[in-house]
C-alpha cells in the first residue's frame, strides 16, 4: 500500500532520484570527524531559522514594545528556553563556521574547480556576524541599544556612503522606534534570505565538484558510501552541540538586561565577537580609526579571499605554508586582542561596578515588568521605581553633605560629609541614636551641621546630665520610648506591645521629656521654633520638609545649608520635581522598615542627571 | 531573415515589459527606503533654561537635560529628552561654561570623573579636564579618542522675569562626531 503511493508519487515528483543521489554521494576518503563542520553549520542554521520563526509569533519590533515582548516571552519557561537556544545557538553557529572555515583550508578545499565554494564560505562569516549584530539590540535593552547607537555612528563615519548608510539602519536621525523595526526587517528578512542565497549556492557547488580529494592521498579501492557512515559522525557532533545550547539555555537563558533608557549609565561594550575589532579601535585615533574599523577587517577578508590564488604565484608548497601561517597567525591576532579587551575590562573597577548595577537593574525591571509594562515604553518601570531612583536621587541631590551608609560603611558616600547620615532614616534605630545623648553630637548625627551645639543637642544632653545608674538607665528608657512613639508616626506599629510603648512614648515627649517646649507634636507645643514632629518621618513630611526646609513648619530662619528643593509649585522652576521628591520619599521610607536587606547601590553607579 | 527580426523584436519586447513590470515595485521600492533619509531630523536647535545658577557649585560639573517636542516615527512625544548637557561654573569670576553631554568620538553619553571635576567617557573612556579640553594621553595612561575638546554650547545667565533668580539658559545643538572640528549637524 505504502509502496504503491510511494510509487505513484515518484511518477510525479521524481522523489527517488534524488534520494537515491543522495544517498549515492561517496566519500573521497575513509568518514572522518573533520568532515562534520559543514552539516554542522547547517543544521545550527535550520535551529536559527526554526527558533527564531517561533519567537516571531510574541515578538513586536518598536522601542515601546521590543523589550515588553521580549520580557514577556522569557515568563514562560517554554519561551525563555526557546529564546536560550536561539541566542546559544548564534554563538555556537559563528565557531562552527570558523572551524569548517579552517578545516577548508587545512583540506585546501579551495582549489580549481572549487573556488567558488571558498568564496561563498568565506562570504558567510561576515553575513552571520551582521546576522547577530541586528538581533542583538532587538530586545530594546540597554545594552543592546548602546551597541546599535555606536555601531551607526561607526557606520556613519564611512566617507561617503557612511552617513547615508546610518541613517538607512536608524531609520532617521538616532535610534527610535523604526531602528528597531529596521534591524528586525534585515534580521528576519533581508540577512536570512542573502544567507539562503549564498548557501544554496554554497551547496550547490560542494554537490557539483564533490568533497575534495585529499592532499597525497591515493583514492581508496572502493569508495565509501557517505550515507550513513558520514552522516552518523554528523548527527553526533550536532547531537553533543546542541546538548550543550539546551544545557546552557535551560540552566542561564538568554540574558535580557534593563530596557534602554538614556538616563541610566552605562558602559557599553560590544559582543564577544567583535571584542577584537573594539580593541583594536584602541590603538588608532581621529581619522586612523578608519584603519581599525574598515582598511584592516576589509584587507583581511580579500587577503582570504585570494587564497586559491596562491598556488599559482608561489608554488603550491609555499602557498600551502603561507596559508596556514597566515591562518594561524590571524587566529592568534584575533585571540589576543579579544583576550586583551576583556583584560582590561576586567581591572577596571568602574566597568566592573557598572556591570553589577547593570545586573541589579535589570533584575528590578523584570520583576516590575511581571506585572505589566505602561503604554508608554518600557523605560518607564525603572524610572517610576524608587528603589532605582531612590539612590540616583539621593546621590545626586543629597550625597553632597549627606552620608548615606550602613555600619559596615556601604552604600554612599558623601562628597563632602557635613550633614547627618540618613540611612535607615525615621527607623526607631536612627531615631534611638538621635536622642542618644552620646551619639546627637557625633558625625553620625549634627555633628558637623550648625546645629552641633544647638539646642536640641543641649536640650538631649541635658535629660542625662548628672544622672546614674538606675537613674540613667529609666531616661535612656523613656528616650527610646520617645524614639519608638516617633517612628510609630511614619509607620504605625502592627503589634499590640509595640502599640502600647508608642503610645506611652508620645505622653513622655508631650510631658516629661519636654520635647515640646521647642516642637510641635499633634495638638502639643507651637510651629516656628524647631521642626514639627507631627508624622515624622511620613511620606508627606520627608516631601514637605525636602521641598523648603527654611519654612515654619521645620527650621525657619535657623535652617543650616540644607537647600529648599520645590519652593515653589512650578516644577520648571525647582530643583526637584514633584515626581522626584515622591520617589525621593518612598525610598527613604521604605528604608525605614528594612534598612538592611535593600540592595546597595554602587558609587560609582551614582549618576549625575536630572530632567526638568 | 523576416523570422529572425521578429524574433529579436520579441526579446526585446518581453524584456522590455519585465523591466516595466519591475519597476512597478523597484522604483517605489527604493524610493520608500530612502524616504527615511528625510524623515525624523532632530529639532534643530533648542534654547532651554535648565538650571538656577544658585544651584551650580564651582568644581563640580552638574548634567542636565534638555526637553522638547519630539516625534520619533509614528510617535510625538509633547517634552521628550533631546539632549544632555554639563554646566560648569567656574570658582573665579562664576561665570558658566555648558557642553553637550554627546562625546565627540562616537556620541556615547560623558559622564564625570571619579573626581566628580574632570569629565570621561565610559565607552572607550576618552577624558577631558574640568573645561572640556581634552586630557593628554600621557596624564591618563590610555589613548584618548576624543579627535576634538567637549563641544561647547552658546549659555548665558537670564533673570527671571517673576522671581528675579539668575537662571542658565542653553542653546542645545548636534555635532558630528569623529571630526577634528566642531561641525554643527543639520
Ligand atoms: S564614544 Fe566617547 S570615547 Fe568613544
Amino acid at each position: 500500500m505504502l509502496e504503491r503511493l510511494n510509487r505513484w508519487l515518484d511518477v510525479r515528483l521524481g522523489h527517488r532520484r534524488w534520494w537515491g543521489a543522495w544517498r549515492a554521494r561517496t566519500l573521497p576518503a575513509s568518514p572522518s570527524w573533520w568532515l562534520t563542520s559543514g552539516s554542522l553549520v547547517f543544521w545550527l542554521l535550520v535551529i536559527e531559522v526554526a527558533t527564531g520563526l517561533l519567537l516571531m509569533a510574541s515578538y513586536s519590533p518598536s522601542l515601546a514594545t521590543a523589550w515588553p515582548s521580549v520580557s514577556y516571552i522569557e515568563r514562560t519557561a517554554a519561551g525563555s528556553f526557546l529564546r536560550g537556544v536561539h541566542y546559544y545557538t548564534a554563538q555556537a553557529l559563528i565557531v562552527a563556521l570558523l572551524v569548517h572555515l579552517i578545516r577548508v583550508v587545512a583540506c585546501g578545499i579551495f582549489r580549481a574547480p572549487r573556488e567558488l565554494i571558498w568564496v561563498t564560505g568565506l562570504l558567510s562569516l561576515p553575513l552571520v556576524l551582521t546576522w547577530a549584530m541586528t538581533g542583538n539590540p532587538l530586545s530594546g535593552s540597554q545594552q543592546g541599544l548602546a551597541q546599535v547607537a555606536v555601531e551607526a555612528q561607526i557606520v556613519g563615519s564611512t566617507p561617503g556612503v557612511g552617513p547615508t548608510l546610518s541613517r538607512l539602519l536608524l531609520g532617521g536621525e538616532d535610534v527610535g522606534h523604526l531602528t528597531l523595526v529596521r534591524l528586525y526587517f534585515l534580521h528576519v528578512a533581508v540577512v536570512p534570505l542573502a544567507a539562503a542565497a549564498l548557501l544554496a549556492l554554497h551547496i550547490s557547488q560542494v554537490l557539483r565538484h564533490g568533497l575534495a580529494p585529499r592532499e597525497n592521498n591515493q583514492q581508496p579501492s572502493a569508495p565509501v558510501p557517505y550515507w550513513p557512515y558520514q552522516s552518523v559522525r554528523n548527527m553526533t557532533v550536532l547531537a553533543l552541540v546542541v546538548g550543550i545550547i539546551a544545557l546552557l539555555a535551560w540552566r542561564y537563558g538568554a540574558p535580557l538586561g534593563a530596557p534602554a533608557d538614556p538616563d541610566l549609565p552605562h558602559h557599553p561594550r560590544p559582543e564577544w565577537y567583535f571584542r577584537a575589532l573594539f580593541e583594536l579601535r584602541r590603538h588608532f585615533t581621529g581619522e586612523q580609526e578608519l584603519i581599525a574599523t574598515l582598511l584592516i577587517p576589509t584587507a583581511v577578508l580579500l587577503i582570504f579571499l585570494t587564497f586559491p590564488l596562491w598556488d599559482g604565484l608561489f608554488g603550491r608548497r609555499t602557498a600551502s605554508l603561507l596559508r596556514t601561517s597566515t591562518l594561524l597567525a590571524g587566529l592568534a591576532g584575533w585571540g589576543w586582542l579579544t583576550g586583551m579587551s576583556y583584560h582590561r575590562d576586567l581591572y577596571d573597577g568602574e566597568y566592573q561596578a557598572s556591570r553589577k548595577q547593570d545586573r541589579i537593574w535589570a533584575e528590578r525591571a523584570r520583576a516590575l515588568a511581571a506585572r505589566g509594562v505602561p503604554p508608554t515604553g518600557p523605560a518607564e518601570l525603572l524610572r517610576n521605581d524608587p528603589q532605582t531612583q531612590g539612590p540616583l536621587l539621593f546621590a545626586r541631590h543629597c550625597a553632597t553633605c549627606h552620608p548615606w551608609l550602613d555600619k559596615h560603611g556601604q552604600g554612599l558616600a558623601a562628597s563632602e560629609a557635613s550633614a547627618p547620615n540618613l540611612y535607615g532614616f525615621g527607623s526607631r534605630q536612627w531615631i534611638e541614636g538621635l536622642l542618644d545623648p552620646e551619639r546627637i553630637a557625633s558625625d553620625h548625627y549634627f555633628g558637623r551641621t550648625a546645629f552641633a551645639e544647638g539646642e536640641m543637642v543641649s536640650a538631649v544632653q541635658e535629660l542625662a546630665a548628672g544622672l546614674e545608674g538606675d537613674e540613667l538607665s529609666a531616661r535612656r528608657k523613656q528616650l527610646r520610648l520617645a524614639a519608638e512613639a516617633l517612628a510609630a508616626e511614619a509607620r504605625p506599629p502592627e503589634a499590640p506591645p509595640e502599640a502600647r510603648r508608642a503610645a506611652a512614648g508620645r505622653v513622655l515627649i508631650a510631658g516629661e521629656l519636654g520635647c515640646t517646649g521647642c516642637h510641635r507634636f499633634h495638638s502639643e507645643g507651637e510651629l516656628g521654633t524647631a521642626p514639627d514632629l507631627t508624622g515624622y518621618g511620613s511620606r508627606s513630611w520627608l516631601v514637605a520638609f525636602i521641598s523648603d526646609p527654611r519654612h515654619d513648619r521645620f527650621y525657619g530662619e535657623r535652617n543650616d545649608r540644607m537647600p529648599a528643593f520645590a519652593p515653589g509649585p512650578d516644577d520648571a522652576r525647582n530643583l526637584l520635581s514633584q515626581r522626584e521628591l515622591a520617589l525621593l520619599a518612598d525610598w527613604l521610607i521604605s528604608q525605614q522598615a528594612a534598612p538592611s536587606d535593600t540592595p546597595r547601590p554602587t558609587p560609582a553607579a551614582a549618576p549625575q542627571l536630572t530632567s526638568r | 531573415m523576416q523570422q529572425m527580426q521578429r524574433r529579436g523584436f520579441l526579446q526585446w519586447l518581453t524584456g522590455l515589459l519585465g523591466a516595466a513590470v519591475c519597476s512597478v515595485v523597484g522604483l517605489p521600492g527604493v524610493k520608500y527606503l530612502l524616504e527615511s533619509l528625510g524623515r525624523g531630523r532632530r529639532t534643530a536647535r533648542v534654547v532651554q533654561r535648565v538650571a538656577r545658577l544658585a544651584d551650580l557649585t564651582p568644581g563640580r560639573p552638574l548634567l542636565v537635560a534638555v526637553t522638547a517636542r519630539k516625534q520619533d516615527a509614528w510617535t510625538e512625544y509633547a517634552q521628550h529628552v533631546v539632549g544632555r548637557v554639563w554646566l560648569v561654573k567656574s570658582g573665579g569670576d562664576g561665570g558658566v561654561q555648558a557642553f553637550t553631554a554627546v562625546c565627540p568620538h562616537l556620541g556615547c553619553t560623558i559622564q564625570a570623573g571619579a573626581d566628580g571635576k574632570t569629565f570621561v567617557c565610559p565607552c572607550h573612556r576618552a577624558a577631558f579636564d574640568a573645561q572640556g579640553r581634552r586630557l593628554p594621553s600621557s596624564a591618563t595612561g590610555q589613548e584618548n579618542h576624543a579627535p576634538r575638546d567637549m563641544d561647547a554650547l552658546a549659555c548665558r545667565v537670564v533673570q527671571d522675569e517673576q522671581t528675579g533668580e539668575a537662571w542658565v539658559e542653553v542653546t542645545l545643538e548636534q555635532f558630528v562626531p569623529g571630526l577634528r572640528h566642531k561641525v554643527a549637524r543639520g
